[in-house]
């Protein structure tokens, strides 16, 4: 069996810069051979002498990576793809300006070829602000920030220094642990392929801006064993400060859950039977306790 | 003197102003060449009389406005509706009224399957069966070895077997959202939304995205379209690549082909320059039986399934919005370009703030390009309100309601997604034509059945399965629900002068009714049975 396909996706606003970075990636060699599904051909602008054949719907570079448009349905995309006889190493896909990508990450989470990677949401420092208020489009910005695993300053030489950094804590209170890059910084490819599970890993923050110590982190490994309820309730938001936990328990009498938390929202369900517990847990520092997490996890 | 035909009816319901019921209609090449009593056709040196239809009721041949051709392809698949349903072969198939009777109905097709082939079936709706919902272990007893799939009528759900449920490779381990599970954390067989079916579906080779594409889907759809008379329907989203339109072109003007087909071009798969440059050579495809020249945008996805764009407050259960097909200023560039290029829109709007959206950016393309009689629509349109109706009526625009929303959808809508005050209102065909604004109904089969006289008893009574008359204010006459599904079909899709109506000079395009929909109890319209259709003068009874 073919090994799944993991996939990017990169959602922002329109102007946000999605296809600059895209046209920035496939440029640069990548020692992998990459699928892109746009919207539309319309701003891609990749140079000619890299492309080896152009149709109607697809274009074909010299390093094998290849372009295609998504046309009237993404999930027919995708399986034309998975069902093609040469997969490639890599899917991307560049959503529309509004889309949800969370529910674009559902489809690699659901299907068993594919593997969810990394969502990177750009946002454009010139017009994030005001579009944030736009009635029509604030609650589709927010969830594409929510969604994300890294977010993607661009523009930001059009605006005072000081705008960039109150807009990084900003989205620092939106979406509490997440990375945030300023510009395409030669190593972007990295980040945005990554090779971790998707979980936020808040040990391997690359801050750009001074703000690391904002966070703060539990994580556990072992043989230790607690049960649902009592973690449900350790992790309660206004008693421990946790604002996300992911990862699955043991309980004393052998049962293993899957849980998961976000704010107020719990998710847990049996899974079979293992024998350890895995947890990370974040909070915001000053109000974070991981005594309360490592009560739990003491007794083994 | 022979090439007049001379149809006697026992009434003929006209939608003509000057001569509302007439007893004969005299046709002539395909078209209306006189009506009126006995001696209509005799300024034009009489006729020659035919009484096939001396004992029905004529009316003009009903025009779905908003449907897809996917209502026909659907029937390859197994049915498991809760109503009774013709097939595009004519045979009636009983609604199941159980899950025992699903149950058996899935095993008889079961049988017949050949080894290793999937399973799948559709039209099933839990809606109307109150009892235990359906799982996984109801069709563990159709086959403990086939994969089977059951899709929900709303197209957002699907029941599956233990199989089916292998195959997708869930399991107790899997950290699906979508996957719903029994108490014991095992998947319980549901899978809800695209992307938890997604595994199985292209697995199992569920294919509901290119099954419309081929030629007996064409014509079966056709076919379903005559059996409730209809003579015209919009194919209310149509990609029409290259490759299809010879079959196309071959399917639609063979005299078997039973309809008039109007697709509305997909405005949303390519840019809208591009779609504005495609149009003329399309356009000149168009024949007798064929009319190319609309297009079709979409702004938000549905109510109920959530994705619809709701303005202040939003769904009632705090469900939070929405998702846009395509950022508002891109949606309003969309608009520009192809109202400039003189285009008909046909836009799908089903959240008040999607209606709203769409109404701002026909004002702002109108502002540059003023186009009287553009006849832009707003599909769906189901929360339109009273302000958008005014606005709606300044700018020109016509709406398609849903209609059938409040038979099929008005319970969940009341309880769930609106509340009872919004509710009410929903897909508000009194305040259109209270407004002044040019009105149609329909169906959106294969999402509700395709039937205009349903859709138009619907609109009439507004009634839902828990018995709620889900509007009392809203409600219109059988007079004006007719028109909505002749006339008012005719003038969406800018047909009026040629169809909709038995006068002189159109197309000799009829629905052939068993009753008078106009003398039955209004709850009883649905009940007219229909007998067939003429369609350019050819009769076509079933």
């Amino acid at each position: 069996m073919k090994s799944p396909l993991p996939l990017t996706v990169i959602s922002g606003y329109l102007g946000a810069g999605k296809t600059t970075l895209l046209n920035a990636v496939l440029a640069r060699p990548l020692g992998q051979v990459i699928t892109v599904l746009v919207n539309d051909f319309g701003e891609i602008a990749i140079d000619e002498s890299l492309i080896v054949n152009k149709t109607g719907d697809t274009i074909a570079l010299t390093n094998g990576c290849v372009c295609c448009t998504i046309g009237g349905d993404l999930y027919d995309a995708i399986d034309r793809i998975l069902a093609a006889p040469n997969r490639p190493d890599r899917l991307v896909i560049e959503t529309s300006g509004v889309a949800d990508p969370a529910k674009i990450m559902q489809i690699a989470q659901a299907e068993p070829d594919l593997r969810a990677d990394r969502t990177a949401t750009l946002i454009d420092c010139l017009n994030f602000t005001a579009n944030l208020r736009d009635p029509y489009l604030g609650d589709s910005l927010l969830r594409q920030i929510v969604a994300a695993d890294i977010l993607i300053l661009t523009k930001t030489d059009l605006v005072a220094a000081g705008h960039v950094d109150d807009l990084v804590d900003q989205l620092a209170a939106t979406a509490p642990g997440i990375t945030v890059h300023t510009g395409f910084a030669p190593d972007i490819t990295g980040a945005l392929f990554g090779l971790a599970d998707r979980t936020r890993q808040p040990a391997t923050h690359t801050h750009d801006h001074d703000h690391g110590t904002q966070y703060a982190t539990f994580s556990y490994a072992g043989t230790a064993r607690t049960d649902p309820e009592t973690l449900k309730t350790a992790s309660l938001p206004a008693a421990s400060g946790c604002l996300r936990l992911k990862g699955h328990i043991t309980t004393p009498g052998g049962q293993s859950f899957s849980v998961q938390r976000a704010g107020l929202q719990w998710q847990c369900h049996p899974i079979n039977a293992r024998t350890d517990s895995q947890l990370v847990a974040i909070g915001i520092a000053d109000r974070f306790r991981p005594d309360h997490f490592a009560a739990l996890f003491a007794s083994d | 003197m022979s090439n007049i035909t001379l149809f006697q009816a026992r009434k003929i319901i006209t939608m003509d102003p000057n001569q509302p019921t007439a007893t004969h209609v005299a046709v002539k090449d395909g078209r209306i060449l006189a009506v009126g009593g006995a001696d209509c056709a005799d300024f034009w040196g009489g006729g020659k009389l035919d009484k096939t239809l001396a004992d029905t009721v004529l009316m003009p041949g009903f025009v779905e406005g908003h449907a897809h051709l996917m209502a026909g392809a659907i029937w390859r698949y197994t049915y498991t509706g809760f109503y009774d349903a013709r097939d595009p072969k004519g045979k009636i198939w009983a609604g199941m009224k159980t899950i025992d009777a699903v149950i058996a109905s899935l095993k008889a097709a079961e049988a017949k399957l050949p080894e290793g082939e999937a399973l799948c079936a559709w039209g099933f709706d839990p809606i109307f069966l109150p009892s235990e919902r359906l799982n996984r272990k109801h069709l563990d007893q159709v086959s403990a070895t086939r994969p089977i799939l059951v899709l929900h009528s709303n197209g957002h759900l699907m029941t599956t077997n233990s199989k089916g449920l292998e195959l997708a490779g869930y399991d107790r381990n899997t950290n699906v959202e979508g996957v719903a599970r029994f108490a014991d954390g095992t998947p319980n067989g549901e899978l809800q939304e695209m992307a938890a079916m997604f595994p199985l579906s292209r697995r199992a080779k569920f294919d509901l995205r290119t099954i419309a594409r081929t030629e007996t889907a064409l014509m079966d759809y056709g076919k379903l379209a005559q059996f409730v008379g209809v003579t015209t329907s919009a194919d209310l989203v149509a990609e029409l690549p290259d490759d299809d339109l010879d079959q196309l072109l071959r399917v639609t003007k063979s005299a078997e082909f039973p309809i008039r087909l109007v697709p509305a071009l997909s405005g949303i798969t390519a840019p809208p320059e591009e779609i504005v440059a495609r149009m003329p050579g399309l356009k000149k495809l168009s024949h007798d039986k064929l009319k190319i020249g609309m297009v079709k945008l979409m702004t938000d996805g549905s109510i109920q399934g959530y994705t619809s764009r709701m303005k202040w407050p939003g769904h009632v259960n705090g469900a939070p919005n929405g998702i846009w097909n395509a950022p508002p200023e891109v949606m309003a560039h969309m608009i520009e370009v192809i109202h400039a290029a003189g285009i008909q829109v046909h836009i799908h709007t089903n959240g008040d703030e999607a209606s709203e959206v769409a109404i701002n950016g026909f004002q702002a393309a109108m502002r540059k390009y003023p186009n009287a009689d553009h006849r832009h629509t707003l599909q769906h349109g189901q929360m339109i309100n009273e302000a958008q109706f005014r606005r709606i009526k300044a700018l020109g625009l016509g709406v398609n309601l849903f209609a059938n929303h409040i038979w099929y959808f008005g319970d969940k809508h009341y309880e769930v997604t609106q509340g009872p005050d919004r509710a009410i209102r929903m897909d508000a065909c009194r305040s259109a034509l209270n407004h002044g604004v040019p009105l149609t109904i329909h169906s959106d089969a294969p999402v509700t059945p395709l039937n205009p006289l349903f859709t138009a008893w619907c609109a009439v009574n507004r009634v839902t399965p828990q018995g709620r008359v889900l509007g009392e204010y809203q409600r219109l006459t059988v007079s004006e629900a007719l028109h909505c599904i002749t006339l008012g079909g005719a003038y969406s899709m800018h047909m009026d002068g040629d169809i909709g109506s038995i006068e002189t000079g159109k197309r000799a395009d009829f629905a052939v009714l068993g009753d008078d929909p106009l003398a039955v109890d209004p709850m009883s319209l649905k009940d007219v049975p229909v007998l067939g259709t003429v369609l350019g003068g050819q009769v076509q009874l079933l």
